[in-house]
This record gives C-alpha cells, sequence and structure tokens, in this order.
C-alpha cells in the first residue's frame, strides 16, 4: 500500500468509525457535513483531475489503493464519483463547474446508464428511465456513464426527474434518474470506445469492492479462529475452512485483475474488452466472498449491528447498477465477441 | 493529499504511515528486450510453424520433439535461464512471451517443459556443478526428456505416503517400488524420482529425490490408458534398480524441501500457458458461434463470463511471474492459480457443449476430448481440495 493510502487508512478509520457508519445506515443519514468537508479537504475530489487543472493528477494505479481503502472504510460512493468521474468528465470538457466540484463547493454524484435505459438523441438530446445514481446531499451535477458515452447533466434542468430509493443501499443516497429532453453540459466518449475518463471511475468502483471483499475476509477469518463449537474453533472445520479458501482466491483473483487493469490503462494500452469481462467478474467474486462471509459467521452476520450487510448492500447495489450480472456478463460476450 | 492529512493530525508526514495493510499485486511488465523478443519470434515462427501435431499419439510426441529442438536451434528454449547454463538470462516476461508467441502457431506445448520450468530451475538451486552440466543441455534441446515419480499407489495427494525405497549400496542406491500417473514414462530419459531413504511411509522426512535413468535395468514400465483412451501416464515399477549417489538431488533425506521448491516453480509459466491455450478454445468457439448465426443472450453471457475469467487467469498468472521474478512469491500463493485454472477450464468446456449442443459435442471432434480432458485438471499437480488446503494453511495462516 502507497503512503498516501496507509495515511488515508488512518485518516477514514478515525473520521469514518465503523459502529457510526452502522447507525447512519439504520437512520438512513448522509456522511455528516463535517466529516464530508474533511475528506474533500484532503483533495479528495480532484484525485484524477489533472494537476494543471487544480487536482492533484494521480494515475489510475495509485487511486486504485485509496478506493480500495474507501471500499474497506465504506465512504459513500458518491465520493467516488464525484472524484474519479464528474470531475474528471468537467475537466476534459474544460467545464467552469469544476472548481465548484474539486473544492467541494458544488456537490455532485453519478451513476451508469446501462444500454436498455436510454440514450443520447442525434441531437445530443439526452433521454433515460429509472437509472439508479449516487449523489452526496444537495447534489447539482450528475455525472452518467454510458458505453457509449459519458455525460454530465445540471440537475436543475426541468427535464431531470429523480426519486429516492435507498431501499437496498441506505445512506448512499441513491435516487432512481429518469430525464426527458435534457441537454448535457459534458459530453465525451464512453468507456466501450476507449473514454479514459469513464475507464478510470470503472476501475476506481472495481478497487472499492476489492478493499470491502478484504475487509469483510480478514473479519470472517477472525471470527472462524475466536468462534467455538462442538469444543474447537470454526478453523478445524474444513467444511468451513473451504469456505473461506475459496473466499481467498477470489480476494486474489479481483486483487490480480484489478492491478492489472489499472496497469494497462496507465499505460494506455487497455482494452475495452478487458474492463467489460471485469465489470461482470469483480461485482460476481465480491458478492460471492460477502455471501459465504454472511455464511461462515453464522446468525451474528446476519445481525444488524455487526454490519456485513453494510457491505452486502453496496456490493448488491454497485453489481445492480451495473445492469446485474446476466446483462454485465452478456455486455462482456458482446465485446469479445466484436473484438474478435 | 498526504500534506493535508498530516496537517490536519498535526503531525510529520512520516508518523503517520504506520499501519501495513494489503496493497494491489505487481503484476508483469513487458519491456523493450522482451518486445523485441516478440517481433523475433513472430518472425520466425511464422517461418518455421510446423502446424497442429498430427493427431495420433506417437506421431504428435515425435513432431513435438522436433519442435522443441528446431526452437531451441533457433535460440528460444531457456529464455530465462542464465547465459552459463545455455539460456538467454532473460526476465520470466520473455518466457512468458515466448509462451504467448508459441500460443499463436500450430504447436504450443513444449514437449519438455517439466525440465524447462520445473526441474531445470531446481537443478540450478540445488544441483552441483557436475549435475547441471551432465542434465542441463538435454532438456534445452528435448533429447532428454523429463518425467516425475511423486504419486504411488498410497501417496496420491498425501506425498509423504511415499513407500518406494532405495538402499544404500557402496556408490549407489538400489530402489524398489512403484509409482503411478507418471506422465511420458516411456519416452523419459530421467525421472525426477522421490523415494524413501529412511523413516516411515506417512514422514516427510526421509525422502530422496533421486534424478533415475529410465533406461535402467530393473524398470518396468506398463500404460494406465486414461478416459481419453491416450498412453499418457504409466505405472511404473521398480526392481533393484540401480542409481548412482551422484544423482541424489539436494542431499539424501532432503527430498521433500526439493520437492516443494519444484513445485514452487512448478505454476507460474504453466498456468500461464495453459489460459492462453483456452484463450485460443474460446476464440474458436465464438468463430463457430458467429458462423451460426449469434448467440442468444444466455450464450452470450456464457462467454462474457468465460472470456472474463480468462482475463482474470492471465492476470493472475502475469501477478505470479512478476513476483517469481523480483524472489517475492508467498509460499502458497500458486494454489490460487491452480484451483481457478481447474475451475476455469472445466466452465470453458461445459459452457462450450452447451452453446455448440449435440451436433458438436457428440461428434469425434476436439470440443468432446477436451470436455473429458478437463476433469483432469482439478485432480493433477494436486487437487482442488489440496490448492484449498493450502490456501488456508499458508495464505490465511490457519493450521
Amino acid at each position: 500500500m502507497s503512503e498516501l493510502a496507509a495515511a488515508f487508512h488512518q485518516a477514514l478509520g478515525e473520521l469514518l468509525p465503523f459502529s457510526e457508519a452502522v447507525e447512519r445506515a439504520r437512520e438512513h443519514r448522509s456522511l455528516s457535513a463535517s466529516a464530508r468537508a474533511e475528506i474533500v479537504g484532503m483533495g479528495w475530489n480532484g484525485l484524477m483531475t489533472p494537476e494543471e487543472a487544480g487536482g492533484l493528477g494521480l494515475g489510475v494505479g495509485e487511486v486504485i489503493d485509496l478506493c480500495a481503502v474507501a471500499g474497506e472504510h465504506l465512504l459513500p460512493v458518491a465520493l467516488l464519483d464525484e472524484s474519479l468521474l464528474l470531475a474528471p468528465a468537467l475537466a476534459a470538457a474544460g467545464h467552469s463547474g469544476l472548481v465548484g466540484v474539486v473544492d467541494g463547493e458544488v456537490a455532485g454524484g453519478g451513476g451508469y446508464v446501462t444500454e436498455g435505459s436510454g440514450d443520447m438523441d442525434a441531437g445530443g438530446m439526452l433521454a433515460v428511465s429509472g437509472v439508479g445514481v449516487r449523489l452526496s446531499p444537495g447534489a447539482g451535477l450528475a455525472a452518467l456513464c454510458h458505453p457509449r458515452w459519458t455525460a454530465v447533466i445540471s440537475l436543475e434542468d426541468p427535464g431531470v426527474d429523480l426519486e429516492r430509493a435507498d431501499a437496498l443501499d441506505r445512506a448512499q443516497g441513491v435516487h432512481v434518474l429518469s430525464t426527458a429532453g435534457v441537454r448535457p453540459e459534458v459530453v465525451l466518449d464512453g468507456w466501450a470506445d476507449g473514454g479514459a475518463v469513464a475507464a478510470g471511475w470503472l476501475a476506481g468502483l472495481l478497487a472499492d469492492l476489492v478493499g470491502g471483499a478484504e475487509r469483510i475476509m480478514s473479519l470472517s477469518v477472525s471470527h472462524a479462529r475466536s468462534r467455538n463449537q462442538f469444543g474447537r474453533p470454526l478453523t478445524r472445520f474444513q467444511a468451513v475452512t473451504h469456505l473461506l479458501a475459496e473466499m481467498k482466491a477470489r480476494l486474489e483473483l479481483m486483487r490480480s485483475a484489478v492491478a492489472r487493469v489499472a496497469f494497462v490503462m496507465d499505460e494506455g494500452n487497455w482494452d475495452p474488452a478487458f474492463l467489460a469481462g471485469l465489470l461482470w467478474s469483480v461485482p460476481a467474486y465480491a458478492r460471492e466472498v460477502c455471501e459465504s462471509a454472511i455464511q461462515v459467521h453464522g446468525g451474528i452476520g446476519f445481525t444488524w449491528e455487526y454490519g456485513l450487510h453494510l457491505y452486502y448492500r453496496r456490493i448488491l447495489s454497485l453489481q445492480s447498477m451495473l445492469g446485474g450480472a446476466l446483462n454485465t456478463a452478456a455486455q462482456a460476450g458482446r465485446a469479445y465477441m466484436d473484438a474478435g | 493529499m498526504l500534506a493535508a492529512l498530516a496537517v490536519r493530525r498535526n503531525v510529520a508526514v512520516c508518523d503517520i504511515v504506520e499501519v501495513v495493510l494489503q496493497t494491489f499485486p505487481e503484476t508483469l511488465a513487458m519491456g523493450g528486450a522482451e518486445e523485441d523478443l516478440r517481433t523475433e519470434l513472430r518472425a520466425w515462427i511464422s517461418d518455421h510453424d510446423p502446424g497442429p501435431p498430427p493427431a495420433e499419439y506417437g506421431a504428435r510426441i515425435e513432431a513435438l520433439t522436433r519442435w522443441q529442438a528446431a526452437l531451441c536451434e533457433a535460440g528460444f528454449m531457456g529464455l530465462s535461464w542464465p547465459v552459463r547454463y545455455g539460456g538467454r538470462g532473460m526476465s520470466l516476461a520473455a518466457e512468458a512471451v515466448l509462451a504467448e508467441e508459441l500460443a499463436r502457431s500450430g504447436a504450443a506445448e513444449l514437449i519438455n517443459r517439466l525440465a524447462l520450468y520445473t526441474w531445470g530451475p531446481t537443478l540450478m538451486d540445488m544441483g552441483d556443478p557436475s549435475q547441471l552440466r551432465r542434465f542441463l543441455p538435454g532438456m534445452l534441446d528435448a533429447s532428454e526428456l523429463w518425467c516425475q515419480g511423486f504419486s504411488e499407489p498410497d501417496a496420491g495427494s498425501d506425498l509423504a505416503g511415499v513407500r518406494t525405497r532405495a538402499e544404500m549400496d557402496g556408490e549407489e542406491l538400489v530402489v524398489t517400488g512403484q509409482k503411478v500417473w507418471t506422465s511420458r514414462a516411456e519416452l523419459s530419459t530421467w525421472n525426477a524420482l522421490l523415494v524413501r531413504t529412511a523413516g516411515d511411509p506417512g514422514q516427510h522426512r526421509g525422502l530422496t529425490l533421486l534424478i533415475t535413468n529410465m533406461k535402467s535395468d530393473g524398470i518396468t514400465i506398463r500404460p494406465l490408458p486414461q478416459m481419453l483412451g491416450e498412453p499418457h501416464f504409466s505405472e511404473v515399477f521398480f526392481d533393484e534398480v540401480r542409481v548412482p549417489v551422484a544423482n541424489v538431488l539436494g542431499g539424501v533425506n532432503e527430498g521433500w524441501r526439493v520437492s516443494m521448491k519444484a513445485m514452487g516453480y512448478e505454476r507460474g509459466i504453466f498456468v500461464l500457458e495453459r489460459s492462453i491455450r483456452l484463450r485460443r478454445r474460446l476464440s474458436e468457439l465464438a468463430d463457430r458461434v458467429r458462423a451460426a448465426g449469434g448467440a442468444d443472450r444466455a450464450g452470450l453471457a456464457g462467454i462474457g463470463r468465460i472470456h472474463a475469467s480468462l482475463e482474470m487467469l492471465t492476470a493472475q498468472a502475469y501477478r505470479t511471474l512478476a513476483h517469481q521474478q523480483a524472489g517475492t512469491l508467498l509460499p502458497g500463493a500458486t494454489s490460487v492459480d491452480k484451483l481457478y485454472l481447474a475451475e476455469v477450464y472445466q466452465d470453458l468446456f461445459s459452457t462450450a457443449a452447451e452453446i455448440l449442443g449435440p451436433e458438436v459435442t457428440l461428434a469425434d471432434d476436439g470440443w468432446t476430448h477436451d470436455l473429458l480432458e478437463s476433469r483432469s485438471v482439478s485432480i493433477y499437480s494436486g487437487t482442488s481440495e489440496i490448492q484449498k488446503n493450502i490456501i488456508v494453511g499458508r495464505l490465511l495462516g490457519i493450521r
């Protein structure tokens, strides 16, 4: 882990205590304004914004370490959307809204538009329906990522319809967005056409899942070591240890793949079909890890207080907002067939 | 950002970095030397590609042996071996380039890969100078093929159960016992043979690794046809076979340590090679699907899942090679590679059978062969259950 990520890990440990995250989710409360201000004050919102535009200009390889820390500490995903998608998109377009986002004065968010949930028409007007987006409180701008385009829209536009939808991922600011006749502020290439902004953001979300899975793994191993049944610890039961081994294998594969995708992105030599594959596999494996973790924990893992559900909700919501397992697998298949 | 973090806590930057967490792992970087090699290999292979080897087993082995000899003659064997041992002194990334470029040819397989990637490196670590002089050259040009004599009727996954005994008699060891599942026993000159020189079956101590000439008196090889109908592996019987003490690798009673070292070398390139071979099969599957007018959503999802899994497997293999290269590979780490290889292998051919349907899978073609063969992958070289035990013990530290 880089120095930066280790320091960030310590800072988030203090700013976002786990017990507080459990309470916030129970009460549907967003991150406090002061905690948000501290995180933005560290430069979080400018991670991938070029230095000349006032950001830190980090590469994907550096950013994934920080995103894994974010996932481990359950940093609201909207902050990843602001930092890794919204701000870089504004920067790429030279949009005047960038400064406000990097400084944290303008809140925002973002989401993924699957191919079935809308598109941009020939005149550049956006019509989407039922798209899940994560928004920080008071968000004014949202970045949307479709395989073929990346766009930023103003949420003040009269054609925007937003409905709060936090049944699954509470306290994450999830909304369902529909638009009719909205002209985006910014339009860039989509990741399927090599758009680097969208690709960097997706790599960050995948790294977030890796960080969460690492935390879940270590909780599970600790639990299995300390919990006794039939007079011996759970780690003496092969049925349990083989579940742990499968989880560990999935986790290591996720880490290898996300490190690889970040490396090739920083080399400027990445293949959209590779990324398409990871949009299926990384969320699917994170989900497997978490489901096995709940099983290994038994009853305690199913309680609200223990909090495994916060990771599970985050994984399910990320997977579903990317289109779900079947859609992402089919999309990867199509990308593979098209590339061949 | 780091400065902001330090200011926030009112401490020096170095003071706040005390937590060591998992970081994202290394991955294999191909530099200029590797890319030059790729160009050189691509040109050479396009001039010399022998095409797919014959289907008949004996003819296939002969063709593959000639192919490796030709590659050696052209200077492409032992790329990562030191120059003093007949190699080119390049990185493991060069071996990855070789594997990738060979996969584009008709004959991706190196017949003596067990020697090149497992026993050659182990010899370089643990062998004495005369052993290096004697054994290394024949590995490179495939003039002396190698097999490995580990498994026995009562020592499969439980390797410490080895009963084949060797008794010291002057300057020789006299071997008596039986091995099983020995791949290519009848073709090999040398067998990396694990025997018991002390202790009782079940003990790790008292094992010795003995480089045994397969043409010695007292060896009987009985092929065991596999479910594929090929004589790929054999039972090998040893009846007072005399092996010079000079052929002991790593010391008498040090066989467990030698075997573990060898197994550490076994996986990196092997998994990459397999992943490339599977990529080729996926590409053939995609061609068939295109020719049939495309796939439905479930078919596309199947192809997408396999494609993604192969990308994960390749990323994992690149990581392993990068860590092998840097000397930072954790003990037990390659069990993840092997476990996942088996999963992806089996998933690919089952999915292909589903997508292609009976017309193809009932035909006597490569798909049927590979579907059957895929069941062996979760058994050979340590079953999937053994890999999980290793992950639990070595990677999770649970004893």
